[in-house]
């Protein structure tokens, strides 16, 4: 095979650039009718990019216990509890708080208990609680006749609810106060009771608590157990 | 009996030992969807159950509401769920045709809910149980013309325009030809003390829309208002809410304060105030801070525009004369009014002792200065007294000494 000559190579070299400019052209034209783009230019479209965020409406507990302990009423009286460190006309033979045979979750000493309710979700909850038992079948549950009229007169079981965080729920929509408590209505399901109108999902304010409070009449005995069943729903308000 | 029962230790297990962070949620694309009924309305969704407790257990899934019995869940049962294992359900609505003539018009809302089951362990009492819900609510629409209102406005500056809003919504099956509204705004008195209107709109079925009407406040002084709006609606009226606001803000002034106080005791601090608001402020007190030494204000209430004297104590014992930096912040509601100035400590007042007389000091030195001239007297009269017994003595043994000689 003979040499190429550099004539020839310059003739192969222009017939290259003619077909790749020419080729080039050509695409850029049929491109361009197809977008609509002007001639000899980089073409581009657009995207759409749909995210749908699920909607969580978890709650947790990592405050869970509210231990009284045990103890007497003080005799003639009856004894007032509050979670949130007042005891009156009660001799406790047990430590107050915590439950000394308890050593997990809440098991350190301190003045107060309470529940505390977690907004683990992405919206705001409204919380709300409900038990089965009102202060009558709570405390009185083991009396009959006039022991038990007693009791039922004076037994009180009540609740209050307090932002855990500053601003984690409107003041407006928490419930009850230390010196006005609500009753637990019992029944059940229905009625729910407000915890928090609207509890906030981001971290630093997403926890309410909820104290509780009894009057325990002379003549109650026993151990007493109950049950308090927290809701969570996307609240109405989620500015 | 009671005796008996004084000593039977009651045990409280109200919330007893749980073993583990109680929790659950739900998760879906919406977790309250709002739709409309229209005759075969179907809606499907899926749902997942958010199992965070850490320990195996059946999560119960119920329905409440009216419409419940359209709606179908598939699966229906969750037993042994594991933690993580975050189990999924589907809900189905499906209404029938006709229904808007069964039910009652307005929002009926359906609630589908998982629990737990297993709220303690240990067999110590029970503890606390969470459940979560999604909802679904679904709107009939009332028969002919259904108009509802609620009335909105923000607190303003003094002497600027207040902006009323009020969002109207037609729930009827009938559109409305005309809407407008007349607002009355009335003082803390319940004096009527101004009114304004808005523009006339038509509001199709199922449709919401904006009335707006913008007040002067020109005249008006600050203070709380509360307005209320009539809203006409093809020959019917109705009136909405009563929408509170504020015209300028709660404000107190700290017209003056005690300048000087002398050094070595526990002087009265008066601070005189004036309130610029046209209702009564309640608990209102100062913090006042001289030097480093702090003291607090008893609290007290202030009528609309009243000038007051709140009075304070401060000890200035221990403290050397001169001039200090002081701080007084007034604080009433949510505000705060802060006044930076100075008080002099001046030298410790001298105390005079002046002779106080009263009737019994007067009885007294009476009665001292009688005794002290019946003294003399008496002293003066004994002298004399014995003076003369001693001369008649003399007297008597002379005159029986010449008795003897003369014998």
């Amino acid at each position: 095979m003979g040499e190429v000559s550099n004539k020839s190579l310059a003739t192969l070299l222009v017939v290259a650039i003619v077909v790749s400019l020419g080729g080039t052209f050509i695409s850029l034209n049929r491109l361009s009718s197809l977008g609509r783009v002007p001639l000899i230019t980089g073409f581009q479209t657009t995207g759409e990019v749909n995210v749908s965020i699920t909607e969580v409406t978890t709650i947790s507990a990592p405050e869970a216990i509210i231990w009284f302990g045990e103890g007497t009423v003080a005799a003639g009286t009856d004894a007032e509890l509050w979670s949130n460190g007042t005891k009156i006309n009660w001799n406790n033979a047990s430590s107050w708080m915590p439950d000394p045979a308890y050593t997990g979750e809440g098991s350190e000493n301190k003045s107060e208990d309470f529940i505390v309710i977690e907004n683990t979700g992405n919206v705001h909850l409204n919380i709300s609680v409900y038990t089965e038992k009102n202060a009558s079948e709570y405390l009185c549950d083991n009396l009959a006749g006039p022991t038990f009229v007693a009791c039922d007169t004076v037994a009180e079981y009540k609740y209050w609810s307090l932002e855990n965080e500053t601003g984690s729920c409107d003041s407006d929509h928490v419930e009850g106060t230390v010196g006005s408590p609500t009753s637990f209505i019992g029944n059940g399901t229905q009625p729910r009771q407000q915890v928090c109108g609207s509890l906030r999902s981001a971290a630093e304010n997403d926890t309410v608590r909820l104290y509780v409070y009894l009057k325990i009449p002379e003549e109650v005995t026993g151990s007493k157990t109950d049950t308090l069943t927290f809701n969570s729903a996307k609240s109405g308000a989620q500015d | 009996m009671k005796g008996y029962l004084r000593y039977v230790i009651i045990t409280l297990f109200l919330l007893s030992v749980i073993p583990a962070v109680s929790a659950i949620g739900l998760a879906a694309r919406s977790m309250w969807v709002k739709m409309d009924y229209v005759p075969n309305l179907e809606f499907t969704q899926t749902y997942q159950i958010i199992t965070t407790s850490d320990y195996t257990q059946d999560y119960t899934l119920y329905v409440t509401g009216g419409l419940g019995q359209y709606i179908t869940i598939e699966p229906d049962q969750f037993k042994d769920i594991v933690p993580g294992s975050d189990p999924y359900f589907t809900v189905s609505l499906k209404l029938p045709e006709g229904l808007d003539k069964e039910v009652s018009p307005g929002i009926h809302q359906i609630r589908i809910g998982v629990k737990e089951t297993v709220s303690s362990s240990g067999g110590k009492g029970i503890g606390l149980l969470t459940s979560s819900e999604a909802i679904i609510d679904v709107r009939f629409l009332y028969p002919g013309k259904y108009l509802t209102a609620k009335l909105n406005v923000k607190d303003v500056e003094v002497n600027k325009p207040a902006n009323f809003k009020i969002n109207v919504y037609n729930g009827g099956k009938e559109d409305i030809n005309s809407v407008r509204a007349k607002i009355e705004v009335y003082d803390s008195n319940g004096n009527k003390v101004a009114m304004a209107y808005t523009e006339e709109k038509s509001l199709k079925s199922n449709a919401e829309d904006t009335l707006h009407a913008q007040l002067s406040t020109e005249g008006l002084k600050s203070g709380e208002y509360k307005a209320v709006a009539t809203v006409y609606y093809d020959m019917k009226e109705l009136k909405t809410n009563e929408a509170k606001f504020k015209i300028g803000s709660l404000e107190i002034w700290i017209i003056d304060y005690t300048k000087e106080v002398p050094a070595g005791k526990i002087n009265p601090f008066d601070i005189e105030i004036e309130s610029r608001w046209n209702n009564q402020i309640q608990n209102v007190y100062a913090i006042v801070t001289i030097g480093r030494r702090t003291f607090q204000t008893p609290s007290t209430n202030i009528a609309p525009w009243e000038k007051k004297t709140i009075t304070g104590y401060f000890d200035a014992t221990n403290m050397g004369v001169g001039e200090y930096d002081a701080e007084i912040i007034l604080y009433f509601g949510d505000n705060t009014a802060k006044e930076l100035g100075k008080v002099t400590i001046t030298k410790p007042e001298e105390v005079m002792l002046m002779p106080v007389i009263t009737p019994t000091t007067t009885l007294l030195v009476i009665i001292i200065i009688l005794l002290v001239i019946a003294d003399i007297i008496y002293l003066v009269y004994s002298k004399k007294h014995k003076t003369y017994k001693e001369e008649l003595e003399m007297l008597k043994m002379q005159m029986k000494t010449k008795q003897r000689k003369g014998k």
